[in-house]
């Protein structure tokens, strides 16, 4: 009984949401990799635990049902106990809610603006991707991106472009039997029609039938080089420039 | 680099834009704003889909709308692209297929809402957020161009309504008044979403208008909301809005007086936000009657010369006409059979009450129901059989009322309108002579009365609507008979709309999570 009153004072104590402090964030990265990424992986990509970047199992839970499973457990599955204190489990805790949470609400590392002269310069970016309506078509709208992303997949697309594939940027061309050939990405397309934009933004209903040859280039069109064509402080800027993209600003 | 992204930047302005000008000329290939057309007629030119093929209508696609629960949207169409909204969502679709182009989504917006449909103009699709934020997409991208917020949900403000594209403005207005949001309509920058102009609906303290509520403070939280889409004149340059109940709904005895500009139509300069003329339907209404039914502008012989007129069927039951350019009252006839609230509007267009309507704590019987004999649902006009289209609820409610002190922003309307069990309403189509006010057909639909579909009307002599029973039908517009339906089989809650895509007519409709398209058979190629 008294266990149990002791887990509800507790509960309603933990139920506060705790603001995400970067230095908590940076310690509990630290708690993280090595006691976490074992079975979570390194990016919380997930493994023999499941993923915690993209899985609902941490952005659906409470602060005190992620705290009662990091400190005891998970009873049927392979997660276990720990005798850490609770101030680590704390900042354990503050890491992994940081890799669900958009970007755009975790404190992130690096100079927006050196970011911003590396998205608009030398990485190139506005070549396919558009801010606020100014850039390309070819690859996908970055106005919200900080909002839409967490942290890790917005450095995963960043370094490792090939890796998902946003539906509706695959490049493509199309020979149509009227000998004319389209260029550009499907935005969607079926065993019957094709809807292909072009670089200068215009979309083409085409018919299957009326098509002669497709090529859809599989993977990415975006640079995969970008390890090496921007140095280690380019990449954080950009990616921190990144993580501040939001259509809605402060709210 | 730059070169290429300069060239392809370039040669996107330079692609098709939705001018002024196309808004103004009226639906024909396209369906560029809400009611069709400026002048809230929802009347198209195509011919088609007639009384002769009204019969070969067939499915041709069907959309589903992730996350809807109760689609209320009216679609826009331009060049073969269809733009459909859901709360805090907006869906580009190839009107050809059903096929999805893009989706924008706003993830951070608070709430989930209604939202009655989308805006066009120049190369940017709009819409509203639940909570008050304009959003700019580019039309063949959805790439966002920007959000601008123009008003706040901690004073009780959200949005659902369709944004309505004028000149270089776009006009918005709000929710809330129910629980005692102030009024406004605002008219944003279509470029930058910058503020033009903003007229409140309820005036401040030593204003016009002020006079007419009891206590200052009540002027704080009139309502007189501005929730749906409004209609304009080109040549007068007068934009028609109507507006919601003033608050508490259902409880006046703090606020007597006429409660202006609550229930009113306003008539507003499009440039200045100016308010020419306006007339009150329900002057201190009790009943939660918005007068959110469209004010639809004709150019109608009356007393044998022509004239400029608006005619607007009223939640209270009575079919209003009024001169345009003046605001002069014309004529009121009751068009729902239902109506024991007032014997009828006098000669300067006041109601005359029957004594006893109001509602009591214990509860008074009066018609029509809260729902209104008219609501938001689309009427239609057919120039050529002169008849407006109207979908009717014939219902009577219990009021009931709560003199407990107003408190703003807690949902406290001072209590309500129930449906009175053993006394089902009925929906009816009915087709109104606007020259006389009379009934000219009615097309009865059986249901539980809970539709709220409005209809489009077209120049093939066919009028199309959702009926109470979840159906799309053509009937046919000179005498109401019956010519196709097809069963969606849930509540309809939003208007049809008509269009030309390669050269062939579509008729849309939204269901609760679909969007369901029509044309004419043709075998498969």
């Amino acid at each position: 009984m008294r266990i149990l009153l002791w887990l509800m004072v507790g509960a309603v104590a933990l139920a506060q949401r705790a603001p995400l402090k970067q230095e908590d964030v940076a310690a509990g990265r630290q708690l993280y990799m090595s006691s976490c990424a074992g079975c979570h992986g390194l990016s919380g990509e997930g493994g023999r635990g499941p993923n915690l970047m993209t899985g609902r199992a941490v952005s659906r839970s409470t602060d005190d049902v992620l705290f009662q499973a990091l400190k005891f457990g998970l009873a049927g599955t392979d997660m276990p106990p720990t005798n850490l204190p609770d101030e680590k489990l704390w900042q354990i805790m503050a890491y992994v809610r940081g890799l669900s949470a958009p970007a755009y609400e975790i404190p992130v590392e690096g100079d927006e603006k050196a970011g911003a002269a590396v998205y608009f310069g030398k990485g190139g970016c506005t070549k396919c991707h558009a801010i606020a309506g100014k850039g390309g078509v070819f690859g996908s709208d970055l106005t919200s991106i900080g909002h839409q992303r967490p942290l890790n997949l917005i450095r995963e697309a960043v370094l490792d472009p090939g890796r998902r594939i946003a539906p509706g940027y695959q490049r493509a061309t199309l020979h149509l039997k009227s000998g004319k050939t389209l260029e550009g990405v499907l935005r969607d397309y079926t065993t019957y029609n094709y809807t292909l934009q072009d670089g200068t933004g215009e979309l083409h209903f085409v018919k299957a039938v009326d098509v002669a040859d497709q090529r859809i280039l599989p993977g990415s069109p975006m640079p995969g080089n970008y390890r090496e064509t921007l140095t280690a402080a380019e990449r954080r800027d950009l990616i921190k420039f990144l993580s501040r993209q939001s259509a809605r600003g402060e709210q | 680099m730059r070169v290429l992204l300069m060239v392809a930047l370039a040669a996107m302005a330079a692609t098709a834009q939705v001018k002024y000008e196309d808004i103004l000329a009226g639906p024909g290939a396209n369906w560029l704003t809400y009611a069709g057309s400026y002048s809230g007629q929802r009347h198209s030119p195509l011919t088609q889909i007639n009384t002769e093929t009204a019969k070969n209508l067939t499915a041709k696609w069907v959309y589903h709308v992730p996350d809807a629960k109760k689609l209320e949207a009216v679609p826009i169409v331009y060049d073969g692209i269809l733009y459909v909204t859901n709360s805090n969502q907006l869906h580009a679709l190839d009107a050809r297929t059903g096929r999805k182009i893009w989706v924008y989504r706003d993830e951070q917006a608070e709430g989930s809402r209604v939202n009655r449909g989308p805006a066009i103009l120049g190369d940017k699709v709009y819409f509203v957020t639940t909570d008050c934020r304009l959003v700019a997409l580019h039309r063949k991208t959805g790439a966002v161009l920007w959000h601008k917020k123009y008003a706040e949900t901690k004073d009780g403000y959200f949005a659902t309504m369709a944004p309505f594209a004028v000149k270089d403005k776009i006009v918005v207005g709000m929710g809330g008044g129910d629980s005692g949001a102030r009024g406004f309509l605002k008219a944003l920058s279509a470029e930058t979403g910058e503020e033009m102009w903003n007229f409140w609906t309820v005036p401040a303290k030593g204003e016009p208008g002020a006079e007419t509520w009891s206590k200052d403070e009540t002027l704080k939280w009139g309502g007189a909301a501005t929730w749906l889409s409004g209609t304009y004149d080109p040549a007068l340059n007068l934009l028609y809005w109507t507006t919601g109940n003033p608050w508490p709904d259902f409880y006046g005895g703090d606020r007597l007086g006429a409660n202006l500009y609550s229930d009113s139509l306003i008539a507003l300069d499009v440039d200045t936000g100016k308010l020419k003329w306006h007339f009150q339907f329900t002057p201190h209404d009790t009943h939660d009657w918005d007068a959110q039914s469209w004010p639809v502008l004709l150019d109608m012989e009356w007393a044998g010369k022509m004239r400029k007129v608006v005619v607007h069927p009223n939640r209270n039951g009575f079919f209003y006409v009024l001169d345009r350019v003046t605001g002069e009252f014309l004529r009121a006839t009751q068009f729902a059979d239902k109506v024991d609230w007032a014997k009828g509007i006098d000669a300067k267009g006041v109601p005359i009450l029957v004594p006893g309507k109001d509602p009591t704590p214990g509860g008074t019987r009066a018609c029509p129901a809260v729902r209104g004999a008219a609501n938001w649902m689309s009427p239609s006009y057919n120039p050529a059989t002169g008849l407006f289209y109207l979908p009717t609820l014939e219902q009577c409610d219990i009021y009931s009322s709560s003199a407990k002190e107003p408190k703003p922003m807690t949902g406290f309307a001072g209590t309500g309108g129930e449906q009175i069990p053993a006394e089902p309403g009925q929906m009816l189509l009915r087709a109104i002579d606007p020259k006389t006010g009379k009934r000219v057909w009615q097309y009865p639909m059986t249901g539980p009365a809970t539709a709220w579909a409005g209809t489009v009307s077209t120049a093939g002599g066919v009028v199309l609507f959702g009926d109470d029973a979840g159906h799309l039908v053509a009937a046919d517009a000179k005498s109401g008979k019956h010519l196709w339906h097809f069963g969606t089989s849930q509540n309809v809650t939003a208007s049809p709309i008509t269009y030309l895509v390669d050269g062939k007519q579509y008729v849309t409709i939204c269901s609760a999570t679909h969007v369901f398209t029509f044309g004419l058979f043709t075998p498969a190629e």
